[in-house]
């Protein structure tokens, strides 16, 4: 248990928000291209997972 | 002699004689042998013509009997008007209202057929897919384990898995599905009569997520929840047998060591047989998650006791 409030303190020092938004960020077109990875493969979901990364650059993200 | 002298006459104007009746007469009673001769072949002649008049004669009445023929015209009247009686019954049988009717039924009876022939149709296509779905996801896979031996599909057969790609530094999502992936796995054990579930956490993050590593992040969850990890390749291998979709995020300048990776947050149902089964996305509850995997192990199970007596 300790650990876990000294990684988040870590991570807290480093950036906080970018990090919980990274993986919380663009929730719809995430789930849309998890969908499509699941059921066609990762290799049909190009422009899902192309549509992805530009919303989450919009974010503010570095991708 | 009187009756002589008629005919007389009468060959007389046949023969077109313009002398008058006296003078005939007269040549009678002064006539000599060969005179005689030229009435005899007169007389022949007359009696010739006599006869041609009477055939015509019987020609005539023969025509004027003609009258008798009527009831044989009615025979043939009674023919015709029992030939339209008949047309104008099957008339009847064969009229317009009959033929729609007809046509309605047949159309109705092809329509249904083309109906079911497409709901078969369908059902098949669905059926098609469905296992087309299945059979490309999953499959053998081998990873290091918590104990730093490999481990994989092999040793793990004959259990049910549920299973979850990860990484230890995901900041949110990753301890939420964790927990409620085991939290699904207590639900249906604390059941009677429960099969049991094992849970399985499989790293995508090779670079920083060691064996330690792995091992302390999993039972920080659960004693049962296996943890695996593995090399670049191997762990990229896996990730594609499950169509897993993992990349590196962004690094900062401070850290280089300090990334997020962007993966599909995705659980993997897998029978005791190793085959895919199921999965479940990340909107969906415990509760319910649990719910459909009781319903697919009993399933599975009646599956399992077909085959069986199949084979007895």
């Amino acid at each position: 248990m300790p650990a876990e409030p000294q990684k988040s303190t870590e991570a807290g020092s480093v950036a906080p928000e970018k990090k919980l938004k990274a993986c919380c960020a663009c929730p719809e077109t995430k789930r849309v291209r998890d969908a499509c990875i699941i059921e066609n493969g990762e290799e049909k979901c190009g422009k899902l997972i192309e549509a992805h990364k530009a919303c989450m650059r919009a974010a503010g993200f570095n991708i | 002699m009187l009756r002589t002298v008629s005919l007389a006459c009468s060959t007389a104007n046949l023969c077109k004689n313009t002398k008058p009746v006296w003078t005939l007469a007269s040549a009678a009673r002064f006539s000599d042998k060969n005179k005689g001769d030229d009435l005899e072949t007169d007389l022949q002649k007359d009696l010739k013509k006599l006869n041609e008049i009477l055939k015509t004669g019987i020609t005539e009445t023969e025509t004027t009997s003609s009258p008798k023929e009527p009831p044989v015209d009615k025979n043939f009247m009674n023919f015709r008007k029992q030939a339209e009686q008949e047309a104008f019954q099957r008339s009847s049988i064969f009229n317009w209202k009959t033929v729609l009717g007809t046509f309605a039924v047949g159309g109705t009876c092809l329509a249904a057929l083309f109906y079911i022939k497409k709901i078969r149709l369908d059902e098949r296509e669905k059926h098609r897919k469905q296992t087309a779905g299945k059979a490309r996801i999953g499959g053998e896979w081998e990873l290091m384990n918590t104990d730093g031996k490999m481990e994989g599909s092999q040793e793990l057969r004959g259990n049910w898995l549920l299973m979850y790609f990860g990484f230890t530094n995901c900041p949110d999502i990753c301890p939420d599905e964790i927990e409620k992936m085991v939290k699904v796995v207590e639900i249906i054990e604390a059941k009677k009569d429960a099969t049991p579930i094992v849970p399985v956490f499989i790293s995508v993050d090779p670079e920083r997520d060691s064996v330690a590593r792995v091992k302390e992040y999993c039972s920080e969850f659960s004693n049962k929840l296996r943890g695996f990890t593995g090399t670049t390749e191997q762990v990229n291998k896996v990730a594609k047998t499950f169509r897993v979709y993992h990349s590196q995020g962004p690094r900062t300048n401070k850290q280089e060591d300090d990334y997020i990776v962007d993966h599909t947050v995705i659980m993997y149902l897998i029978d005791p047989s190793g085959q895919f089964h199921d999965y479940y996305g990340q909107n969906r509850k415990a509760e319910e998650i649990a719910n459909v995997i009781e319903m697919k192990v009993l399933k599975y199970q009646a599956q399992n006791r077909k085959s069986l007596l199949n084979l007895f």
